[in-house]
This record gives C-alpha cells, structure tokens and sequence, in this order.
C-alpha cells in the first residue's frame, strides 16, 4: 500500500461522521423550522389580542338543555292512543310512576286531564286510554 | 364470639367469610355480564336520570321535571344546589333566561306599579335566611291506600340559604291601596295548551306582608339553579313550597280573593285537626294547604343499613317544623317503649333543618326499629300512626328505620 493510497483511505474515513454531523444538523434545523412554524400559526389562538371563549363568557342567557329520554310505554290495547293524546302535554313516564289504579281510579285521572286540563279526548277516546292504562298498569279491585 | 379482635371489631371466623364473600362478588360480574334483555326494560319508570347541574336523582317525571333528592344529601346541614329537589307543573318550563330583558312587574291594587331588572333587585341591599322547602305532597307515595299525584318519598324537601329582598319592601314601594285582600305570584312557566290553567298562587295579603317573605335571586350563596327558579324565587318560611313561585315575573295586588285554579281547586287539605280524613268519607270543607307541620327524619342510616353490636354509633338526622322552631327531638332504638332526648346542633334559624344527633350502643344482635319524633316550640309533636287526605298532603308520622346490628 502506497502512502497516498493510505492517505485517501484515512481521509473518506475520517469524513464520514463529519457528513453525518451535518446531516444530523439539517434534520434538526428543518425539524425545528417545522415546529416554530406550526407554533406561529397556533399562536394567535392563545393570544391576548383574540379572546376565543369571549362570546360565551360574556353571554349573560342562562340555559339549560333538557335531556330527552324517552319513555317506552309498554304495548297493550290503545297505546297509540295514550301516546298521541297524553303526551301533548307530559312525558308518558308520568304515568308509569304512578302507583298501579284500578279502573275506576284511571277513569277519574283521565276524566280530570280532559276536564280541567283540556286535553284532546272525546269520551270514545277517554274509554280506550283508560282501558290501555287499566290494562299495563292497572290493579284489580279490592 | 371466639377471640375478639377489638382493634377490627370482628373475630377472625367472620374476617374469613368477609374474605370469601370478596371473592365470589369478585367472580360474580363475569358470569353475568351477558345480558339477555335490553337495559330499557330493566329500569323502573322512575330511575336516577342526569339532569344539568344536578345529581343523578329519581325522575318522577322527566317533562316537566320533576325529580327527587337523594337521601344521602341530607347529611348536610344545607342540602347542596345539584342535589336540591326539582318540582314543576307545567310543560313550558324556562330553559333560557336573559337577566338584561327579563323583568319583574308589581301591579294592581297599588299605587304606582313597578317593573324592576334583575339588577335594580340585586342593588337592594341583601337579606339572608335559612328555610326549609318542602313539596306539599312530599312522602305522598307511602300514604295508604295510593293516592294518584306524584310519588314523592320523602325527598322533596331541601334546606337552603336565600338571599334576596324583602317582598314587604317592594310592595311598600309600590303602595298597596286600601283594600288590598291576596296577592297573586305568576312565573315564566305555561302549560302549553290554552286551556292548561297558568300556574299562579297567592297569598293573603298579611303573609305577603311578612318580613321574612323574600324575593330570592340566591340559593347556598350561588345564583338559583334554573331548574330551581332562575332568576328569582318566592320564599315564604314556613308555609308548603308550592307558594314559592319559581322564575317569578309577576306580582298582582288584589282587591278581592283570588280564585285561579291552582287556589281554588288544587293544593287544597281538609279543615280536620291534622288535615286527616277517611278514603271512605271525605271532608266537606277544604282550605288552600298553608303552614308545615313538625317532622323529623333520621339522615345517618338508610333501612338495611348494618351497626356493630356493642361499639359506639352516631345516629343522627334533621327536624324542622313550620317556623316556630325545634324545641326537642327524641329517638326510641326499641320500636319506640322507650326514648331518648337526642342533643340538638347548631341553630341556622327556626326556618332551619335543626340537625340532631344521639349516641347509641347496640344491645343484641337483630333487626332494631329506630324511630324519631320532634317537638315543637309550638308544642306541636308527631303522630304515632298516619294520617291520610285526599291529596297525600302533610305526611309527619313517626319515621321508623331499619337496621341490622351484627
């Protein structure tokens, strides 16, 4: 081996780690340009200049959301008819938390929601909602 | 009992039981994890539900809402804003209020009406109270026999601290004329359909008159919760909650009584001492419900809940009347042969919970009946068995709980 021959051979060694340095560098400086890049654009969301939350902060309303959960009134006789004349004005659970009535004791509630309360019922309709009730969640007389 | 373990308060034979009572209830939720039928049909009509700014609380009903505290809520001595009951009538609820439009307006047999924001209310200068607020049909669901209505146990109650101006201040600046008789309560609730009677109560106008009759913007030092009144809440101490209009809006002077529906055929007891009456045998003469009776409840054990034989146990619980204050509260931990005077807690005003408290030590082993009965300053007490009205109004028997010594 001649000593030129040597020489070249010390020199691509020694330029190796070198190239990788530099290599090293770059990703960082492009990974780094790629971070504060991002960071400028995020920046002006959490800035003094622009209050993101300031619409509902200063919204004075109070409101609630009610939740909607329906209750599924079990099948029976007239169902259909309980759902579309009771529920106008309250939730068929209402009815379903009441203690199991007899009859006679369906007829008067029922009477009564269409009495004082105006709900849409002719006594035909009256007859088949108290049946439906007395029917799921009725109660033998004593 | 072999060897005692003082330091644990249970042998080592029931330390075993414990032990293996762990391991199948560990077991347990992988053999029953596959359900067959829908969760749906699994719950009760009335479950807990998550309504906003409340805990999951026992739905009576879901529209309009009406739900109940839970038991364990009253532990405190003021019962927290997201645990405090829910009762409203009718369907049209406010779910949306703006304080910058909303106002209240006093008019009728006055002098010069008024009509104040919210604001002007809040620069009035604060007057504080605490006073219970309990639904007029509270326990209605453990009368018997059944009454329709709703099924409140007993957790249609709450107590709170108010914070608000005082109606007589604000009926003295509107200058009631001569021959003032009731004054009417209107809020921002409807029924929906026209034919759905408003619900609006009144009072005579001596009561309306009342100092401690307040218009509440603050319930527990925080704004009223919407499901609670927002913005503003009538407080009568002492009288049934269904005179505390919620989301108040309107103040009515009358020359005359006032007969709307929810006077005049609702909310209505009978004039029998205790307001009680026969199923079969109804009073004639009924009067719009008015005043609480005394009542007492133990808050410290739940029915089933189990003591340890011969240790140290706080029993402990609320009484309260209407407004005369607690004078005594005594607790029988025999089925009521014999009773105890509990100690009594800080006073927060005869509106007040009055919190009581009784050391007990547990005799035998069994099932023991604890009951708890209050007296007034009025000198009012319990009843030993319940009463009953139509209505399922004013329940104040005896309470009785349950618990297991071991």
């Amino acid at each position: 081996m001649t000593p030129t021959e040597q020489e070249t051979v010390t020199l691509t060694t020694s330029r190796r780690p070198r190239r990788v340095l530099v290599l090293l560098l770059a990703v960082l400086f492009i990974a780094g340009a790629v971070v504060s890049f991002i960071g400028i654009q995020y920046q002006p969301l959490s800035g003094p200049d622009t209050p993101p939350a300031a619409t509902t902060l200063t919204d004075p309303v109070v409101r609630i959301d009610l939740p909607h959960e329906d209750f599924a009134a079990p099948p029976g006789p007239h169902r259909e008819r309980f759902q579309v004349n009771c529920t106008i004005c309250h939730s068929p659970r209402l009815a379903f938390t009441q203690p199991r009535l007899p009859e006679k004791k369906w007829q008067e509630v029922v009477h009564k929601m269409v009495i004082v309360y105006g709900a849409p019922a002719g006594p035909e309709v009256e007859r088949e909602i108290v049946s439906y009730l007395t029917a799921v969640h009725g109660q033998t007389p004593p | 009992m072999t060897q005692p373990n003082d330091a644990v308060g249970i042998d080592r034979r029931e330390w075993l039981r414990w032990l293996a009572l762990a391991g199948v209830s560990a077991a347990l939720p992988a053999g029953c994890s596959r359900r067959t039928t829908p969760v749906a049909e699994l719950l009760p009509a009335d479950a807990p539900m998550r309504f906003p700014g409340k805990v999951p609380m026992r739905v009576i009903n879901d529209r309009p809402p009406c739900l109940e505290t839970p038991w364990s809520a009253y532990r405190h001595d003021l019962t927290p804003n997201e645990a405090f009951y829910v009762r409203w009538h009718l369907q049209v609820i406010p779910t949306a209020v703006d304080p910058r439009t909303w106002r209240l307006k006093i008019r009728g047999h006055v002098e010069r009406p008024l009509e104040l924001s919210l604001a002007e209310l809040q620069r009035m200068g604060p007057v504080s109270l605490v006073a219970v607020n309990q639904c007029s049909g509270n326990s209605r669901g453990l009368f018997t026999p059944q009454m329709p209505g709703a099924q409140w146990r007993n957790g249609a109650m709450g107590n709170a601290r108010w914070t608000g101006v005082r109606l007589c201040d604000l009926l003295h600046r509107a200058g009631l004329k001569a021959g003032a008789v009731d004054v009417s309560f209107d809020g921002l609730d409807n029924g929906g359909l026209p034919s759905v009677p408003d619900f609006i109560k009144s009072l005579p106008v001596d009561e309306a008159r009342r100092e401690d009759v307040l218009l509440a913007y603050e319930m527990n030092g925080e704004p009223l919760p919407l499901l609670n009144g927002f913005p503003l809440r009538l407080v009568v101490p002492g009288w049934y909650a269904t005179y505390w209009v919620k989301a108040l809006s309107e103040i009515t002077v009358l020359p005359h009584s006032f007969d709307g529906f929810w006077m005049a055929k609702a909310y209505r007891i009978p004039t029998t001492p205790g307001a009680v009456e026969k199923p079969n045998e109804l009073a004639q003469v009924t009067v719009p419900i008015n005043k609480m009776n005394v009542r007492s409840f133990l808050t410290s054990h739940e029915d089933g809940a189990r003591v340890w034989l011969d240790r140290l146990c706080e029993l402990s619980g609320i009484a309260f009347d209407g407004g005369s204050g607690i004078k005594q509260v005594e607790v029988s931990t025999d089925g009521g042969q014999t009773w105890q005077v509990a100690v009594l807690g800080d006073d927060l005003g005869r509106y007040s919970f009055r919190r009581w408290r009784l050391n007990w030590r547990p005799a035998a082993r069994g099932s023991v009946h604890l009951l708890v009965r209050a007296t007034s300053n009025a000198g009012e007490t319990q009843p030993a068995s319940a009463g009953w009205n139509r209505g399922g109004y004013m329940r104040n028997v005896v309470e009785q709980v349950s618990v297991e010594v071991v």
